[in-house]
């Protein structure tokens, strides 16, 4: 609510005849340090779009376009419908109209959350002490959360947003010459500061009631009044563009970057971090007054002043992380799994052959591309691929590629490609859903970052999820494989496939879920603690454990055990996503929201399929392998 | 004709070579195209992984409290502190000691520029006088300077907590800045450290 009273008061004073006029895509190249990382602004723009949003670009605008306007106080910036209110319950509590789109703009949601003024601190205590909450208690925390970033990237600026006095009188006053063109906050300070004595004498509390205070006199105390609004944006630290100069005996990689706030608030100015400064206080009237040349040439001058603190390693994978966001890697891995399932389709229906060839053209085009992908990942945060869900999700696809080529080897083409195109396209469309929750190359908290255990325990773990869905593919191949009559040759091999998978599952997820409980005891004390990840992993374990040796001790034949295997998909779910939405325990780093419906729309889908198969083979005779 | 299995796995291989020599001629040229990498200069002696990154102190006309001026590039050839204070400002008064002891500790090698944000010259010649540092000061040759307008600590050096300090070293480039008035100026390491800028 402040943010109207402080955005109307600088509409008086700023000049915005041709603002949003000035494309800042090169802004996208501007280093900036967040999360404890040294990154493209273009990284940190999307994240923020996908934490409010949902979404990498809005309104035909670039990520960086829309936090650009927010950082510098565009008259639009807090209209514009940019977040994302996507609880019906909660959007009716907040009396929000209906939206298609689910958009609502930051006046919108600050108005609603301060009808909620009374609630929500008890909420955010709930949340802080890891106490049980409801759906729409998440979700107020959510929005609130969305909220947040958005006044302190609103905020992140005001200390260098140019002030445009054209009054002459309150110059005089102020003892500002007119040619000064950058009048930031310090600058008003300072000048108010000296007339603040004789402003207070020359008005009485009546003074104000009344009409007796001039028009000179009001708008100095409206200027007054706007730079006790700036001083809430003190606190204000997402933005840091500004390098430290002072590293003392620090190393290199210990250097922290500050926002323009920090600068000034932790005392870590030096003529570097003025200079830096003064530029971009040019570098926002520029933008203000729709200058793109000047706007240009100051981005450029700041970029280059600030790309000596970035050390060359460092410098390397910026430039990489530049390439892959322009790239757009994950849509391009999607498409294509898409597309190769589409071919495949053709083929199934047609069994015209350039269609399998097709689809075996763009199946190892993508194997390639996520490759690249990955290596990428890896490079850049010089990590192993699976330190978030979204990583894991990502690799468990490229390990699902990888069985499919061996596959391919063995002359099982079409198998192998139903595996590396629709499987692969079900686990890309997953990772898709989780780029949009945010950052994707984030800082890992303490305990997951420790490359070794990453390397071996989740790797493990991640290679037996993706062996255990690849067992659940290959068994729904064989079932449909026997509600179409198949039999002989073809249906033993399919079997064969299966128990070797099965096998090799049931290695992975016990090893790796043995070396959890080794990294578990070194990082918390314990080797196990009935954490709900760790009852995943064993869930998981103990039912590949069950399928393989029930089959031999002939509990039940091979229709039951292929049945078993196709509910492998189910048991995953359940292990890799289904923990998370406990969000309790010490493995609640993973909190997903909103997917519990999702899964059970996948149960039931296979249960019907299996309940479905076995009606249809039930008048079958049984095949023995 | 027809392709036996070892050639059609051949061919496979030679395909997916192609398209990874592809995608990594593409991607190493789009890469060189859009940004060239940077290369910077490695590190100087003593801390390997340092980026050499120099700020050289502002050559600033300091006022003195006796009303004449000195250029603080003239000051340059020795270490030299840089400390902002204030007679009202509680924890410079706790540094004081820390520092006019160092100060005797390392003589005429290293130069000790105290810039005071008082207000007038009589507020910090008094203040000094009373905790016994005026005579200290002058007869160890600290520059005493007075910046009533903050117009240099604020503005140039951009200090606005105080005290705060910063060492400059024997060629002139300002190395480290240090925020409040906990460090033990006069202990050996310091001293140590100091004598080495």
């Amino acid at each position: 609510m402040i943010r109207y009273v402080l955005l109307s008061l600088c509409t008086l004073l700023l000049c915005l005849s041709n603002a949003y006029a000035v494309n800042v895509d090169a802004m996208k190249a501007l280093p900036i340090q967040h999360d404890g990382r040294v990154k493209p602004f273009d990284s940190f723009a999307r994240h923020v779009l996908r934490v409010l949003s949902g979404k990498d670009e809005l309104a035909e605008r670039s990520a960086v376009d829309q936090v650009v306007r927010i950082m510098f106080q565009t008259e639009d910036a807090i209209e514009q419908r940019i977040v994302l209110l996507d609880h019906p319950q909660l959007r009716a509590m907040f009396e929000l109209p209906k939206r298609s789109d689910k958009l609502y703009s930051y006046r919108e949601i600050s108005h609603a959350l301060s009808a909620q003024s009374t609630v929500l601190p008890e909420i955010l205590l709930k949340q802080q002490q890891q106490l049980p909450m409801g759906p729409v208690e998440h979700a107020l925390v959510d929005i609130y959360e969305k909220y947040s970033l958005f006044t302190d990237i609103l905020g992140s600026m005001s200390v260098l947003l140019p002030y445009h006095i054209k009054d002459d009188e309150i110059l005089e006053i102020l003892e500002i010459s007119s040619s000064e063109t950058l009048i930031t906050y310090e600058r008003l300070k300072e000048a108010l500061a000296k007339q603040k004595k004789s402003l207070m004498r020359s008005i009485s509390v009546e003074d104000m009631a009344g009409e007796n205070v001039s028009s000179l006199q009001r708008q100095l105390i409206a200027l007054a009044f706007s730079l006790q609004q700036v001083e809430q944006d003190k606190h204000s630290r997402i933005i840091r563009v500004l390098p430290e100069p002072w590293l003392g005996e620090k190393e290199e990689n210990l250097r922290q970057w500050y926002a323009p706030w920090g600068v000034l608030e932790e005392g870590k100015g030096s003529p570097a971090t003025k200079a830096l400064m003064q530029q971009w206080t040019s570098l926002i009237l520029a933008y203000q007054q729709g200058e793109q040349s000047r706007f240009d040439t100051i981005l450029a001058e700041i970029t280059s002043e600030v790309r000596p603190y970035i050390a060359s390693d460092v410098a390397v994978r910026f430039e990489l992380e530049l390439m892959y966001n322009r790239w757009h890697l994950g849509r391009v891995t999607l498409l294509l799994a898409l597309l190769s399932s589409i071919a495949l389709l053709i083929y199934g229906l047609s069994g015209r052959v350039i269609f399998l060839r097709g689809a075996a053209a763009l199946f190892y085009l993508n194997f390639v591309i996520l490759t690249v992908m990955i290596s990428l990942r890896m490079y850049i945060l010089l990590r192993p691929p699976v330190s978030t869900l979204y990583e894991s999700v990502l690799f468990v696809a490229w390990c699902v590629m990888f069985m499919a080529i061996l596959l391919i080897r063995k002359g099982q083409l079409s198998l192998a490609l139903v595996m590396g195109s629709v499987l692969t396209g079900l686990l890309l469309l997953v990772a898709r859903g989780y780029e949009k929750q945010g950052e994707t190359m984030q800082t890992l908290i303490a305990v997951l970052d420790t490359n070794f255990w990453l390397a071996t325990h989740v790797v493990t773990i991640t290679i037996g999820y993706a062996c255990s869905l690849v067992v659940s593919l290959l068994a729904h191949y064989y079932l449909i494989e026997r509600a179409i009559g198949k039999s002989g040759y073809e249906l033993n091999n399919s079997f064969k496939l299966i128990r070797n998978n099965v096998n090799i599952a049931v290695l992975f997820t016990v090893i790796g879920t043995i070396l959890g409980g080794v990294w578990a005891d070194q990082s918390w004390g314990r080797f196990w603690g009935w954490d709900p990840k760790e009852n995943g992993a064993m869930l998981l374990a103990m039912w590949l454990i069950l399928v393989m040796h029930g089959y031999h001790a002939k509990c039940y034949q091979a229709f039951g055990y292929v049945a078993m295997c196709a509910a492998t998909s189910i048991i995953v779910m359940i292990s890799w996503f289904g923990v998370n939405l406990l969000n309790v325990g010490l493995h609640s780093y993973g909190f997903t929201d909103g997917i519990a419906l999702n899964m059970l729309l996948f149960v039931i889908a296979e249960l019907i399929f299996t309940i479905a198969v076995m009606i249809k083979i039930k008048r079958q005779t049984p095949v023995k392998h | 004709m027809k392709q036996t299995v070892a050639q059609r796995k051949h061919k496979t291989q030679w395909i997916l070579l192609l398209i990874i020599l592809f995608v990594g001629i593409f991607g190493y040229l789009d890469f060189r195209s859009q940004h060239s990498v940077i290369s910077y200069d490695e590190p100087r002696e003593g801390n390997a992984k340092r980026l050499a990154i120099k700020q050289p102190m502002p050559n600033v006309i300091l006022p003195l409290y006796d009303g004449n001026e000195v250029a603080l590039e003239s000051l340059t050839g020795k270490p030299i502190l840089l400390h902002f204070w204030a007679s009202w400002c509680v924890p410079c008064i706790k540094e004081l000691p820390e520092l006019f002891a160092m100060n005797k500790a390392v003589g005429d090698k290293v130069h000790l520029v105290m810039i005071s944000n008082d207000s007038n010259a009589a507020a910090m010649e008094t203040f000094l006088k009373k905790h016994k540092f005026w005579e200290a000061a002058r007869q160890a040759g600290i520059v005493l300077a007075l910046d009533a307008k903050r117009s240099i600590s604020k503005k140039v050096f951009q200090t606005y907590k105080l005290p705060e300090t910063i060492l400059v070293n024997s060629k002139g480039d300002m190395v480290d800045k240090i925020i409040g008035a906990d460090k033990k100026w006069s202990s050996a390491i310091e001293i140590e450290k100091i004598l080495g800028l």
